[in-house]
């Protein structure tokens, strides 16, 4: 019976606590319905700093969906960035599947001289803040003359230890027998890596990737840096620098934003679960 | 069951992906490929020119090349432009037909405007021009009557509308005297419309009488026809069905495109866009912006570039659009008074070789007339203006400074900087900008000594002056003479302000009530004395100025009205987009003007052109029976720099950079152009006095105060007395106050705090001094 | 586990193919960058002179560095164990009530919002005019007071928290149920049961589990930077903050030493938790 209670108030706070994350999410949905005239004398406070608190309506008292109008179908701009962030993401995710799974592969599976160190060094590349190598990278890319081409913003993201580092726990999560197993039956490194490999660790790849698409869809600084050219932007970088007479207008950007990110958690969802499973098992 | 149900929610997500998807494939998705249709667009990519890739790339060649046309003699002015059977017309002034079957080279007169169009027609009176194919004839103008001696009462008028056929049959158009048209316009078969404030035409060609197309146009600048429809241009755009009779749907690209332009006509006075009908029908039409010349095809997805308006007079924000034609390969376009013809040549790169990149943080429309102009007298050149902030992006200005420091360290920055609100010590100091003394030194030309000095800098780098300033304002206080003899720094300005408060309990004395404002106006003369020698805060002096201007400020409120206060907001609401403006001297004193206010106090500049701040400052002074004395800081009399050029140390063209510095600074380029602000060149001053007393200026404004009575100035130019001030107030300037931004953005931001009583001074420069000391500290 | 190791030994030079083209990779984006920053560290900003320690010496007698480390530190040993220790519990009260399970989304979805979207709630919620002021009757910039590193750490955690429970809940699923039972048999309580059994077999997941949340936590910066700007509230002037303000003024000599600094720190941490907890690499 107290067991009970206690499950019950558990599940209570749980619930509560994820509809209370959640909040900012709803703030952004209603806020992008409300026009911009209602934004304006709702945020007149914050827009002429006087002493006039914003006000707020879950449901907004004109609801429109005049912002959702104008982004979809009357601004060009704006799906030309979404088309680019698509792309780069799709390129970026590509290129780390064909790079980053078997580096993570050869991590997990392989011992060789200084193994631990080079594992460190991805560690401490992977957490070293961007802004620190933002100058010494732009110089590399220019000496490679691919700045101001899709390929600066890419390739580095490509090249990122981080998903190495996410994967490569779900591949050291493999029993050896298995690998043992696969051996013996004659198969050789590469067919190893993807007939025992591959299967096992297919979800903790998924979730990585997951991780990875988040990562390169939000991604602001290495466009911004790289890419002097306007029509290169990826759309993070056109949700404006949010001024509140915009806001609805930005609230409803923020969403289309987000909802791709939504679709992609809907889609792999499962997998996700697997994944972040797998990644742990080795534990 | 539950794979089923993952399954639906799967293809639910993707359902939902593609229809976003889709959704982009819309009218505007395919917008990507601009450039690629057209035979004579070859070589420009869109309107972001990826400058970069054209380098990479096979080097595009072709471009169109812009001549100037001349005018047979005695023509001073083109009304409009029109075709002929493969030869070009235009219509003079006084309405005298010319045609040219050479491209422009010689010009025929056909034949003259019946008598009734040749006179009353000089420029303020005709309201519109067209004429259609057939030769025939519509117009209109005011009429003021005349008395039995011929004097001219200006005060009532009519409108007078007629069709004059192309045997000179003059017919009326069935309109009342007092309705005003704006625009009108002829379709292909050579049928007129007209549009005015609400209602459009359809004007029957045989007996004059009209029909109503709509009555519910929005506002209408301009008409344009468009194979069947005609585009209706006003705040936005709207779209007649010709044959079906009724309003058409919009086309978002077209007006997405437009949509900087729109309804800016009233205010701008020139048109910054044009709309015109390709000649290959099926709804496609030429755009004519300052981005340049593009082509679009009605309800199509793409605007197409045809020319790139950077590299010719497009882009000059001075010219405005009349009228433009295609004439074989050739287009035409009239801008006002100046016919400029357009010929593609493919010898020559799309791309000039060589890239002046000019880059600061704001766009600044003086800027953009030098860049214009630059460019025009350097073909070889491709000159770039870049001002990532006041783009429609979402860059701070920190990020907007990170990749300048980027391409900076990297050495491919911009070849010129402005430098206003970025740190010119730190870049001095870092050599990265190009000392200017020796360039300066060999034009020949006459700067302002102060500001120069004001510039130089002893660095590790040597010795020398990396920055000059292309213009100036300067503090001043206006009011009655009496009043403000003797008043030279803030400090008596308190007192004053404070004693007129005693013997005038109500009303405004400065037009103030914001205390962000209140503290802007006032820094203005004390911000050069916030920081010491060595670069750190003088906590001493800024103590003294929030005193001070707490002083003034709670003397300022104490006894304005609730109607001024709300007036006041109101009007600074309107001018929030441009805060420049706030502290010029010219708007303070219509702020004078407008509240009936004894004292103004703003930034004066010594622009003398039609509507330039001291030709209107001193008008008004005068109306109000003032004067103007300069207001000193503890360091002396100083002014503020606006557009303050350098140039990049390891720019590739170095010498066009400085070219382009002195030719920004130069008599030849200020004195032409009407620049918004003052120059630093006293050449460039002597230059404009002998203009203004030779052409004289005029306009007129007028407005309603806040008693609801109409004032109207009248600005003529500026006598030799106030002349004689101007000149004075600019050599008692003793230099350019220099104030970090990052201190003055503190100073303005806790000191708000203090004018609202929040905090005391001592909080507010302890505030100040540990905000700052963190930044200094780095 | 002995064949694995036979296994591993043989296969070691092999492995190298799989890890190469990534290798090449970071060593061409990432590495040589980051060795060009060390070099900097070295010479004068643009002119590359020879200083010898100069940098160091004039980064580390900084106050302003002093200042961000300080701070860096304190938000670092705020949030992480509030995060770490959050997400657990949750992973807990999943496992406990299993029917939770499909809420988990609730609390992934925050991850999915972009940096400025983010600052657009913060501002309707903790500006003079926001939410929080309206509630209390008061009218205070809570990201100009003191209160601005509680809003940072609650943000930091209402963005991570769920990433991190799932991957809490991925290491509790790990752990072999045998294990637990055959305690629960020798009569181990509850809590000692979790104590002894649960906590240890989750090192290996809480090495994971940290440097990830380490990773989040410098991304936390571009919130704190959109927000208030590039010199917050002094209590959030974080290390970013200030590498980014050199970066702004040319300091590329201070940025380059403070960064090596902060790259040696973070492979000192790295190491150290790579000892403490992380058991994969003992085989």
């Amino acid at each position: 019976m107290k067991r009970r209670m206690f499950n019950w108030l558990a599940a209570g706070i749980f619930l509560t606590l994820g509809g209370a994350i959640c909040l900012p999410v709803l703030m952004l949905v209603s806020g992008s319905l409300a026009d911009s005239l209602e934004w304006e004398q709702r945020a007149a406070g914050y827009l002429h700093d006087t002493q006039e608190y914003i006000r707020w309506h879950w449901i907004p008292d004109y609801p429109t969906a005049e912002h959702y109008r104008r982004l979809l179908f009357y601004s060009p701009a704006f799906f030309r960035l979404f088309w680019n962030s698509l792309g780069m993401t799709a390129g970026i995710l590509l290129g780390q599947l064909v790079i980053a799974v078997p580096a993570a592969w050869a991590f997990a599976v392989y011992r060789f001289r200084g193994k631990n160190l080079l594992f460190s060094l991805y560690v401490i590349l992977m957490l070293l803040p961007f802004q620190v190598t933002m100058l010494s990278k732009y110089l590399v890319l220019q000496g490679a003359g691919m700045i101001n081409t899709r390929w600066a913003v890419v390739l580095p993201a490509i090249f990122s230890t981080f998903p190495v580092f996410l994967i490569y726990r779900s591949f050291a999560g493999i029993p050896a027998e298995l690998l043992e197993a696969a051996r013996v039956d004659g198969a050789g490194e590469l067919q190893s890596f993807v007939r025992v490999g591959l299967p096992v660790a297919q979800g903790g790849i998924l979730a990585a990737m997951i991780l990875s698409f988040l990562e390169s869809w939000n991604m602001m600084e290495e466009p911004l840096t790289f890419l002097q050219d306007k029509s290169l932007w990826p759309l993070s970088l056109y949700l404006p620098e949010i001024a509140m007479d915009q806001a609805g207008y930005a609230c409803g950007a923020s969403v289309i934003t987000l909802t791709v990110s939504l679709f992609v958690f809907a889609i792999f969802h499962d997998a996700l679960e697997q994944g972040i499973i797998t990644s742990g098992l080795k534990a | 069951m539950k794979k089923m149900r993952t399954m639906m929610r799967r293809i639910l997500a993707l359902g939902l992906v593609s229809m976003l998807l889709l959704s982009g494939c819309g009218p505007s998705g395919t917008g990507e490929n601009d450039g690629n249709g057209q035979p004579g667009a070859a070589g420009n990519t869109g309107e972001e020119q990826d400058v970069s890739d054209a380098e990479n790339t096979e080097k595009a060649m072709g471009r169109y090349v812009e001549s100037s046309i001349a005018l047979p003699e005695g023509v001073e002015d083109v009304r409009d432009l029109s075709l002929g059977e493969d030869c070009l017309e235009f219509t003079a002034m006084d309405g005298t037909l010319y045609r040219s079957g050479d491209q422009g080279q010689s010009w025929q007169e056909v034949r003259k405007a019946p008598e009734e169009l040749q006179h009353p027609l000089d420029v303020d009176t005709v309201s519109y021009y067209q004429r259609n194919q057939a030769g025939d004839i519509l117009a209109g103008y005011i009429q003021f009557p005349q008395d039995e001696e011929g004097n001219v009462n200006y005060d009532v008028f009519s409108y007078v509308h007629v069709l004059f056929l192309e045997d000179g049959t003059r017919l009326t158009v069935d309109l009342s005297e007092q309705e005003y048209i704006s625009s009108a316009v002829c379709d292909a078969n050579g049928t007129f419309y007209l549009g005015g404030s609400e209602r459009i035409y359809r004007v029957n060609g045989e007996d004059g009488s009209l029909e109503v197309l709509t009555e519910n146009a929005d506002r209408c600048d301009y008409l344009t026809v468009c194979g069947k429809y005609l585009i209706i241009q006003g705040e936005t755009l709207q779209y007649y069905d010709l044959e079906q009779n009724k309003m058409a749907d919009q086309d978002p690209v077209l007006e997405e495109f437009l949509k900087p332009w729109l309804g800016t006509w009233g205010d701008v006075g020139s048109r910054p866009y044009l709309l015109w009908m390709s000649g290959e029908g099926n709804d496609s039409l030429f755009v004519l912006t300052r981005k340049g010349l593009y082509s679009h095809v009605l309800y199509g997805s793409t605007m197409e570039q045809l020319i790139d308006g950077s590299l010719c007079s497009m882009s000059d924000s001075n010219q405005s659009f009349v009228n433009m034609m295609q004439l074989g390969e050739a287009f035409y376009v009239l801008y006002g008074g100046q016919l400029k013809k357009y010929v593609y040549d493919p010898a020559i790169p799309a791309m000039p070789d060589n890239i002046l990149r000019v880059w600061g943080l704001q766009a600044d429309e003086d800027i953009q007339r030098v860049v214009g102009a630059f460019a025009r007298s350097h073909p070889d050149l491709y000159i770039t203006y870049e001002h990532p902030l006041s783009d429609d992006t979402g860059m701070t200005r920190e990020d907007a400074m990170k990749v300048l420091s980027t391409e900076l360290a990297a050495g491919n920055g911009p070849d010129v900087l402005l430098l206003d609100d970025l740190p010119y010590d730190t870049y001095a100091e870092k050599g990265v900008l190009a000392d200017l003394t020796a360039t300066l030194d060999s034009t020949g030309e006459h700067y302002m000594d102060a500001v120069r000095e004001s510039y130089r800098r002893d660095t590790s780098q040597g010795q020398g002056q990396y920055a000059m300033p292309m213009s100036l304002t300067l503090p001043v206080l206006m009011g009655a003479e009496d009043k403000i003899q003797g008043v030279s720094n803030l400090e008596q300005l308190a007192e004053l302000i404070e004693q007129t408060r005693e013997s005038q309990p109500e009303g405004t004395l400065l037009g103030f009530n914001r205390p962000g404002d209140a503290l802007k106006l006032l820094a203005c003369v004390s911000m050069g004395d916030w920081m010491n020698e060595s670069g750190g805060i003088d906590s001493e002096s800024i103590k003294n100025f929030l005193t001070l201007a707490k002083r003034i400020y709670s003397a300022q409120i104490s006894g304005s009205t609730v109607k001024e206060m709300e007036s006041m907001d109101q009007l600074v609401s309107f001018i929030n987009g441009i805060p420049q403006i706030w502290t010029q001297a010219g708007y303070q004193v219509q702020n004078a003007l407008y509240f009936d206010q004894p004292f103004a106090l703003g930034m004066l500049n010594s622009n003398m052109s039609v509507m330039g701040d001291y030709s209107m400052t001193s008008e008004i002074l005068e109306m109000l029976d003032m004067t103007m004395v300069p207001l000193a800081g503890e360091k002396g009399f100083a002014g503020q720099a606006a557009n303050i050029l350098a140039v990049n140390e390891a720019s590739k063209v170095k010498d066009q950079a400085l070219e382009f510095v002195t030719y920004a600074l130069s008599k030849q380029f200020c004195s032409e152009g009407y620049m918004n602000r003052g120059s630093t060149n006293w050449d460039v001053m002597e230059e404009q006095i002998r203009k203004s007393k030779e052409e004289g200026v005029f306009a007129c404004m007028s407005f309603e105060d806040i008693n609801g009575e109409a004032q109207m100035v009248e600005v003529d130019n500026p006598s030799e007395e106030e002349l004689a001030v101007l000149k004075q107030i600019l050599e008692a300037c003793h230099g350019v106050s220099q104030c970090d931004s990052r201190v003055y953005d503190t100073v303005i931001q806790v000191g708000s705090r203090v004018l609202t009583d929040e905090i005391t001074v001592e909080d507010a420069v302890k505030e100040i001094e540990k905000k700052v000391t963190l930044y200094l500290a780095e | 586990m002995k064949s694995f190791l036979i296994y591993v030994r043989r296969g070691g030079s092999r492995g190298l193919w799989f890890l190469a083209p990534s290798l090449l990779g970071v060593v061409y984006l990432v590495l040589a960058p980051t060795a060009d920053v060390l070099r900097r560290s070295f010479a004068t900003a643009l002119s590359g002179q020879w200083v010898g320690l100069d940098n160091y010496r004039k980064v580390l007698s900084n106050d302003a560095f002093r200042l961000a480390l300080g701070n860096t530190l304190r938000f670092l040993s705020l949030s992480l164990p509030l995060l770490l220790i959050l997400g657990l519990l949750l992973a807990l009260v999943i496992c406990r009530v299993p029917r939770l399970e499909r809420f988990k989304a609730l609390y992934l979805l925050p991850m999915a919002i972009p940096a400025a979207t983010v600052v657009l709630v913060w501002r309707l919620v903790f500006s003079r005019q926001g939410f929080l002021n309206a509630r209390l009757g008061t009218y205070v910039d809570y990201m100009g007071e003191s209160t601005a590193l509680a809003i940072l750490v609650g943000s930091y955690v209402w963005k991570n928290l769920g990433y991190t429970m799932v991957l809490w809940l991925a290491g509790l699923k790990a752990i072999p149920a045998e294990q637990t039972e055959a305690a629960r048999v020798d009569g181990a309580g509850r809590i000692r049961c979790f104590f002894q059994i649960t906590l240890p077999n989750l090192k290996g997941s809480a090495y994971t589990i940290t440097v990830l949340s380490l990773l989040n936590a410098f991304k936390s910066f571009r919130e704190a930077y959109l927000v208030s700007g590039a010199y917050p509230q002094q209590d959030i002037y974080l290390l970013q903050h200030l590498f980014q303000n050199w970066y702004t003024k040319l300091d590329m000599d201070k940025l380059a030493a403070g960064a090596v600094l902060m790259a040696l720190a973070l492979g000192a941490l790295s190491m150290l938790l790579q000892r403490l907890w992380n058991t994969a690499e003992e085989l």
